[in-house]
């Protein structure tokens, strides 16, 4: 007995190609924004930005992430948008290396004056390449031109794009030389990188690690610290060890809550003269090692004294340690006068004899250090101002990139006039400070000076005739990792995946709004679309109540209605859901390729997803073989009389045939 | 003309109504989204000012030429300019090189191409004195300045980049201050005119995209709808087709019946409409708080009337049009199955 007819099919169908096609839009609508990103590879943002066009991060970031193994690529990029002939699109400006940052790769060159253009917006501007493209900007008023030079299809958000040289839309947005949109990322593990940026668990690593000083005397005690960071979601402990030469001297036991930083200190005592390793450790599903290395000396002094100073004149002995700090406390002998320096480890003599003397620094933990001073008389030299530089010394030659190094420069007048010296000081051949000296006649003079925002590299520092190198060191050289860099520059959260850049913001809406609204639309959906199979079957059964009423006066049960209704909801009900979603499919793929949908300058990616369409058969299904079964219900329970008369409980309203035929 | 009740509107057509209710919910709901998506975009252009349009002429090959007197009354507030791509030795490399003209002094800055055969260029480019443009041989005076025109460029005179191109007339043009009228005049003499300032249109078109993508929450809605209608009258003309079938004996034509059928269906309709668009503009509003207060964006809702209105004639429509089916089989079933289809 066919208690549910075959038209059920068709309202299931219908309900359920809908429901499947709204289901497409709404999730191409929450992955718009991986458009921004090709749908190829990683994005770093800065996610402080409003919006995605706003986004500045620094391009020297690129350079950081070519040194990491498993990043294969990573491109500067800057987003600019123009419109012309009443077509509004997406510009990007790509820097060296695009190519390098997605599938297929492509080798790709830009002139300044030239641009690719996508298939799509091809179609949309209807011209034919090549040909010549004015360019507008993106915030204020200003102007370009390109010559589109030829065309791509990749498949993707790409081909809804113009792409220009990076300066091209660096002039179009006004950018800042040095800073870009994003920096688009590949990577040779795929895995590693997705499962970097979605820590579950707490998750550490290391960076900044110091020490006191890059010399160091014999038996001092050396400070090292590290910053050890929780950049994962949840509170945890780790295991921080601090290592000489491979053998373990400390280790501490840290415990972070999630995205918070702590310093590590511990004291080293080195005896061994010579070049020693540092090591600061984590182990770990991301361990993490930084070395530094410290030089061990004896301990010794730098002396700094004119060479010839006036009979009866007073002159000044400098002492300094090894690492560049002042001697203070330290016995100077001169003939026979005896000086203790003071904080600024200078001493003070007269020179009362002429002759040529000595002058010995001692100081306790310190070799003796001895110079010669000539004493003279004034008569012997000439009536005028002969100024020279006498001694030059740079502590310590070898610097991290955060750290400072002091120079010390003694000039001398060796004429009877007194004068003014100027002094430059050079770093690679560029004047990097001024030393003004006031020289008395045959005076001496010292100035010092402090290197501290050198590049990473060998530098020369040159002052007069003397030259020393100095060795600057990047931080993150022992251990480039994409962590280091990354939390170099800001933090985790700058990097993110390709569907969470915040392009929604465009609209001051944040992501999470969107994914709630979308979330929202698609549960109401699901509602209507089940609301309508309910409906469907409900009628049905109402439909057949006379024939429910037949066979339970002739002895059915109601489980022998359960049993004749069941298989036909779910004949009817897997019918209608397989056949709704291959409809769905087809009307999906009608729509990606007829290239309605938009946002934000880029086709909607429409692409079926088997996991939710599995889903929505099962739910279409269980829904229609519940709607039918409680319609059943109901309809059994009433009386079987009352269902073949097929009367109500209700009286139906009067209706008065006058009314109808239009009587008075 | 008296409108006959001829369904009871009992439990079957309260559960209807609120079905449909809820379909119209979800429709206001969505267009409010969306128009609150437009409110928040336009403020958003609202920072954007647009000082400058660039007007220029399309063809296949991108550029046409055209003379200042195509612009009509615009050309009093436009300046006139050419440019034209060369190859550039010794730099070896294709630059481009324009020319601009300014007598109405629209710019907001003074540039003003040299003479003959000398040229500016633009401060990104490093240039030697001497340099030959295509054949043409020019000399490197110094450089120009601007903040419109990329610093990438050569400025030269008129002439010598109309020589160049070896054609006369402009190729673009830079207005100031355009109505909408006069932009609509120069579009309809096959001109582009484009702010120059990228943002307002890209906006533009954004909002456009939203709302006509939002436009897809009306199908399933709209189906919604007209299955619960379909539904409805099926059911009542399937209790009352005894009765109905009395009311064709005695006289009454089948447009008459289709008419009541279609008028009962818009009733239901019509007060499950009015239910979902109360519902609707409350959701908006909860919406609106809830997203605001839940997150650091202020969430703008709003629901105008006209959208409103869109959304209640469409369930008026769409549940006329699902009721179509079942008052048509019903109204040309003969009167005599009708009658002998139920005993009362």
């Amino acid at each position: 007995m066919i208690l549910i007819r075959r038209r059920a099919i068709v309202a299931v169908t219908l309900s359920i190609m809908i429901f499947a096609s709204t289901v497409a839009v709404l999730t191409g609508l929450r992955s718009a924004p991986s458009s921004f990103a090709a749908d190829q590879g990683y994005i770093i943002s800065d996610s402080s930005a409003p919006t995605i066009f706003s986004s500045k991060v620094s391009t020297d970031l690129v350079g950081s992430l070519e040194q990491i193994g498993n990043i294969t690529g990573a491109v500067p990029e800057i987003f600019a948008f123009s419109s012309w002939n009443g077509q509004s699109f997406v510009i990007r400006g790509v820097g060296e290396g695009f190519g390098d940052v997605g599938e297929p790769s492509w080798d790709t060159a830009f002139s300044q004056g030239s641009a690719l253009i996508g298939s799509r917006l091809l179609g949309r501007l209807d011209m034919n390449v090549p040909f010549s493209m004015p360019l507008v900007g993106s915030y204020s008023s200003r102007m370009t031109v390109v010559n589109v030079t030829g065309s791509f299809e990749f498949g993707n958000a790409l081909d809804d794009e113009l792409l220009v040289h990076l300066e091209v839309a660096r002039f179009l947005t006004g950018m800042p030389k040095g800073d870009a949109s994003i920096i688009r990322v590949s990577t040779s593990q795929p895995e590693w990188l997705d499962d970097l940026l979605a820590p579950e668990k707490s998750r550490f690593t290391l960076y900044d690690l110091h020490t006191s000083s890059s010399e160091v005397a014999t038996g001092q005690p050396l400070g090292v610290s590290v910053q050890v960071r929780n950049w994962g979601g949840h509170a945890g402990s780790i295991e921080v060890s601090f290592s000489v030469d491979g053998s373990v001297v400390n280790s501490t036991l840290v415990e972070l809550n999630a995205s918070v930083s702590k310093t590590i200190s511990t004291a080293v005592i080195l005896n061994a003269v010579g070049t020693h390793l540092i090591n600061a450790s984590i182990d770990g599903d991301f361990p993490v090692d930084l070395n530094s290395e410290v030089e061990v000396v004896n301990p010794f002094l730098r002396v700094a004294a004119p060479t010839t100073v006036l009979l009866n004149s007073t002159f000044n002995v400098a002492a300094t340690t090894f690492a560049g700090d002042a001697a203070a406390g330290a016995t100077v002998t001169f003939n026979d006068q005896t000086c203790v320096t003071g904080e600024d480890g200078v001493a003070s003599f007269v020179a009362n004899q002429t002759g040529a003397y000595t002058a010995t620094v001692e100081l306790s933990g310190f070799e003796p250090k001895t110079v010669t001073v000539n004493v003279v008389d004034p008569t012997a030299y000439p009536p005028i101002f002969l100024p020279s530089l006498v001694y030059f010394s740079l502590s310590p030659g070898s610097i991290k990139e955060s750290e400072r190094a002091t120079g010390l420069v003694l000039a001398q007048n060796l004429g009877l006039i007194p004068g003014y010296l100027e002094v430059k000081v050079y770093v690679d051949s560029a004047v990097y400070a001024v030393l003004n000296f006031s020289l008395s006649a045959l005076g001496s003079s010292t100035r010092t000076f402090a290197i501290e925002d050198a590049g990473v590299g060998n530098h020369v520092v040159q002052v007069g005739t003397f030259a020393m190198s100095l060795s600057v060191q990047a931080w993150f050289a022992d251990n480039p990792d994409l962590v280091q860099v990354v939390i170099r520059y800001g933090g985790s959260n700058h990097l993110s995946s390709a569907s969470s850049l915040p392009i929604y913001q465009a609209a001051k809406l944040s992501q999470g709004n969107i994914s709630v609204a979308l979330f929202a639309i698609g549960a109401i959906a699901a509602l209507l679309a089940g609301m309508a199979i309910t409906s469907v079957f409900a009628t049905e059964i109402s439909l057949s109540r006379r024939k429910l009423g037949i066979l339970r006066t002739i002895g059915a049960s109601r489980s022998d209605i359960r049993s004749l209704v069941l298989p036909q909801a779910l004949e009817n009900g897997l019918a209608g859901a397989a056949l709704g979603i291959v409809f769905g499919v087809l009307v999906v793929n009608q729509l990606a390729s007829s290239g309605v949908l938009f946002v934000f300058g880029h086709e909607l990616a429409l692409e079926p997803n088997p996991g939710q369409l599995l889903l929505i058969l099962i739910g279409a299904v269980a829904i229609s073989v519940a709607s039918a079964l409680v319609s059943a219900a109901i309809a059994s329970r009433e009386t079987a009389i009352k269902s073949i008369r097929d009367t109500s409980e209700e009286s139906p309203p009067s209706v008065d045939a006058n009314d109808i035929l239009g009587n008075e | 003309m008296v409108f006959p009740l001829m369904f009871r509107f009992g439990r079957r057509a309260r559960s209807t109504s609120l079905g449909i209710a809820l379909c119209t919910m979800f429709i206001v709901a969505s267009f409010s989204v969306v128009s609150g998506i437009r409110a928040s975009t336009e403020n958003l252009r609202d920072n954007f000012e647009p000082d400058y349009f660039l007007v220029t002429k399309p063809s296949s090959d991108g550029l046409s030429h055209f003379a200042e007197s195509d612009l009509g009354a615009v050309a009093a507030k436009s300046a006139f300019g050419i440019f034209v791509d060369c190859f550039t030795l010794p730099v070896s490399e294709s630059l481009t090189v324009f020319s601009i003209e300014d007598p109405s002094h629209v710019l907001n800055e003074a540039i003003t191409g040299p003479q003959g055969s000398e040229v500016l260029a633009g401060t990104d480019l490093d240039l030697p004195v001497n340099i030959t443009l295509g054949s043409t041989s020019a000399t490197v005076i110094g450089k120009f300045s601007s903040t419109i025109f990329s610093p990438h460029w050569i400025l030269g005179s008129n002439q010598l980049v109309s020589g160049l191109g070896g054609k006369g007339g402009f190729n673009f043009a830079v207005s100031k201050g355009l109505t909408k009228d006069e932009i609509s005049t120069l579009e309809g003499s096959d001109l582009s005119v484009t702010p120059m300032t990228g943002i307002i249109q890209f906006l533009d078109s954004g909002i456009g995209e939203i709302e006509n993508d939002a436009l897809w929450v009306l199908v399933p809605s709209a189906f919604v709808i007209g299955v619960l209608a379909y539904s409805f009258i099926g059911s009542e003309t399937a209790d009352r087709r005894h009765e109905i079938g009395i009311v064709k004996t005695i006289g009454a034509g089948r447009s008459r019946i289709m008419w009541y059928l279609l008028a009962n269906a818009a009733l239901i309709c019509a007060w499950g409409g009015l239910l979902g668009v109360a519902f609707g503009i409350v959701l908006s509003y909860g919406i609106s708080t809830a997203a605001s207060s839940a997150f650091s964006s202020v969430f703008i809702v709003k629901a105008p009337a006209t959208l409103i209105l869109a959304a209640y004639a469409s369930t008026v429509l769409a549940g006329v049009a699902g009721a179509l089916l079942p008052a048509a089989k019903m109204t040309l079933s003969s009167p005599v199955a009708d009658l002998k289809e139920v005993t009362p």
